[in-house]
């Protein structure tokens, strides 16, 4: 896990830059903007194909498969920012 | 009776051969028979003959052992999505007066909060279950043994009851069209309450390995493609898109897999191209209907149908063995080659009806024939090409959305005066709804209010995919909408944004 008290900058870019990319893989995007960093996305309206969509746009960000791992704690915006993160060594 | 003899054959046959898989493990037919007979025996203890148990779980083995227990014991299995809303699930459950439910750990949860008051039988815990049979005679050929959930242009679900009967002549129509047997590894990628669970039935029916997911993802099923060493596979044309856009495929070998059946939406013509190319296996139509009780036309591998007969059709192929097939005018009479008018089929294998909804059934049927309400023709060879729906039914990503269901959430909504659904074309799903909205004073208009009821009130893929205000409705001088206008309309914004 990322230690957030020390991401705080770096996140803030990158927590904008999440939002971004999950936004292009959903249906109706402004679903998002109801969504709070730490809530999961599925019980809040985002639907099981979408999830897919968001976990296919992170590989396409990454240019690497997401390991299982990352696939099943990739739950809410800011568990989707912690993997990109990570990625990127912040 | 037909499903009781399937496992009872196949048990003696092949006692040691796999009928099920799952991430969780494999039943062999001699465990899945002793498992199905001890459930029979519990459900026959708690269930009057005819009484219905809710099937609310994610795919599992333990699922298609609750359909053939439910059989075995003369009681009516009912399944449903797990994704609908709390309003969603309450509804079927009062329609169905349930008297028991199986479900999953996270089905057990919902309940408790929900629903309280219902009989819970935990559907993992079925291989654990004592030892026993179902009284002898509790099933029979002709009594309802399933009730599939289907929504319908009023908005509201319906259940469709199928008996053993129309599974049998399902099976048996299905096997004289795809060669499967002992040998055959079949994997499921639809979810097991949707009425594709036929399929699944059929493959069971031929003694082969039926084999699921838990959910889809394209990981798991490239993952099962291959490590199950799978023959045959069942999918949405979403499902393969997602497929062919995931890394995972660019490393993967199927070297087994040689036909996928696909179904529950059309085909784009590139997307079978590149599917043919990345699985290196033949492609299959499958045209099926709940109400039909499952696959009820086939284009083979080897049909050859000349081009479409009016732009945009999609082939369907030939009626499957047991089924006939009619194309009608609105008056009732045939329609000649290439004239478009509603598909009708007939045949052993359709439902007995809606549930408990006998004006429901006589809009549909009528001596035996069952209006599909999809518009299509039969070119001069003979092969039936679809082209549109007549009820507006929306097919986004293999889920069938009705409008009238959306519709309805919306006027909830106290400033809405009007609503209207329509499907426009998505690139991944096929279909998506969207949504035209008049407000009833002009500045009253809230996109969060009716975000707000799609969320808490419908299941996630019912939502639309954009909500637009309108000042009025398009409307003839009878005053009849006119959705033709509205679905123009949505595929122009549709193409001014990003198809998704």
């Amino acid at each position: 896990m990322v230690d957030l008290r020390h991401q705080r900058d770096y996140l803030g870019v990158v927590m904008d830059d999440v939002r971004e990319l999950i936004k292009k893989q959903l249906d109706y995007p402004p679903l998002l903007d109801r969504i709070g960093d730490n809530e999961d996305l599925m019980a809040s309206g985002v639907n099981s194909g979408e999830m897919i969509r968001i976990a296919l746009g992170c590989e396409e960000y990454l240019c690497r498969m997401l390991t299982d791992a990352e696939l099943t704690a990739m739950t809410s915006v800011r568990a989707i920012a912690e993997v990109l993160a990570v990625q990127t060594g912040a | 009776m037909w499903l009781a003899d399937v496992l009872l054959r196949n048990r003696i046959r092949y006692p040691d051969g796999v009928a099920l898989r799952d991430i969780r493990r494999e039943v062999t037919w001699s465990a899945l028979h002793r498992e199905v007979s001890a459930l029979a025996a519990e459900l026959s203890s708690r269930v009057s003959p005819g009484g219905r148990v809710l099937l609310l779980s994610g795919n599992r083995v333990e699922m298609l052992e609750a359909y053939l227990g439910c059989a075995a014991a003369g009681v009516i299995a009912a399944p449903v999505n797990p994704a609908l809303t709390a309003p969603e699930v309450a509804d079927i459950i009062a329609a169905l007066r349930p008297a028991l439910v199986l479900a999953d750990p996270a089905g057990r949860a919902r309940l408790l909060a929900e629903h309280p008051g219902l009989a819970v039988l935990a559907i993992e815990d079925i291989p654990a279950l004592p030892p026993g049979v179902a009284p002898p005679g509790a099933d029979q050929l002709t009594a309802p043994v399933a009730v599939m959930q289907t929504s319908a242009t009023t908005g509201r679900p319906k259940g469709v009851a199928v008996d053993q009967r129309g599974l049998q002549v399902k099976a048996l129509s299905f096997l004289g069209e795809v060669s499967c047997g002992p040998g055959t590894v079949f994997l499921d990628a639809c979810p097991l309450f949707h009425g594709s669970v036929v399929q699944a039935l059929n493959y069971l029916a031929a003694a082969s390995t039926v084999c699921m997911l838990d959910g889809f993802t394209p990981r798991a099923c490239l993952t099962a493609l291959r490590d199950w060493r799978v023959k045959h596979m069942l999918a949405v044309p979403s499902m393969i898109a997602l497929m062919l856009r995931s890394a995972d495929l660019k490393t993967a070998e199927f070297p087994e897999l040689d036909l996928i059946m696909h179904g529950a939406a059309p085909m784009p013509a590139d997307l079978a191209d590149a599917a043919r190319a990345a699985f290196s296996a033949d492609l299959m139509t499958v045209f099926g209907i709940t109400e039909g009780g499952g696959p009820t036309l086939a284009l083979r591998p080897g049909d050859r149908p000349a081009g479409p007969p009016v732009p945009g059709a999609a082939c369907v192929g030939l009626p499957m063995l047991g089924v006939s097939c009619r194309i009608t005018r609105d008056d009732g009479t045939a329609a000649d080659a290439g004239e478009i008018g509603e598909i009708w089929v007939a045949g052993d294998g359709l439902m007995q009806g809606y549930w408990q909804d006998p004006e429901a059934t006589a809009e549909v049927m009528r001596d035996g024939w069952l209006n599909t309400r999809d518009l299509g023709c039969a070119d001069a060879h003979g092969y039936v090409w679809v082209v549109d729906r007549r009820n507006d039914l929306i097919l986004r990503g293999g889920q069938n959305v009705y409008p009238a269901e959306i519709e309805e959430t919306l006027r909830q909504a106290p400033w809405v005066a009007d609503v209207a659904v329509v499907p426009a074309t998505s690139t991944t799903w096929g279909q998506t709804p969207v949504a035209f909205v008049l407000p009833a004073t002009p500045g009253a208009y809230a996109e969060s209010d009716l975000l707000e009821l799609c969320v808490t009130r419908l299941a996630s893929y019912k939502r639309p995919s954009r909500f637009v205000a309108v000042e009025r409705m398009p409307r003839s001088v009878a005053g009849k909408l006119l959705r033709s206008r509205l679905r123009e309309d949505a595929e122009l914004l549709m193409a001014q944004g990003e198809r998704r």
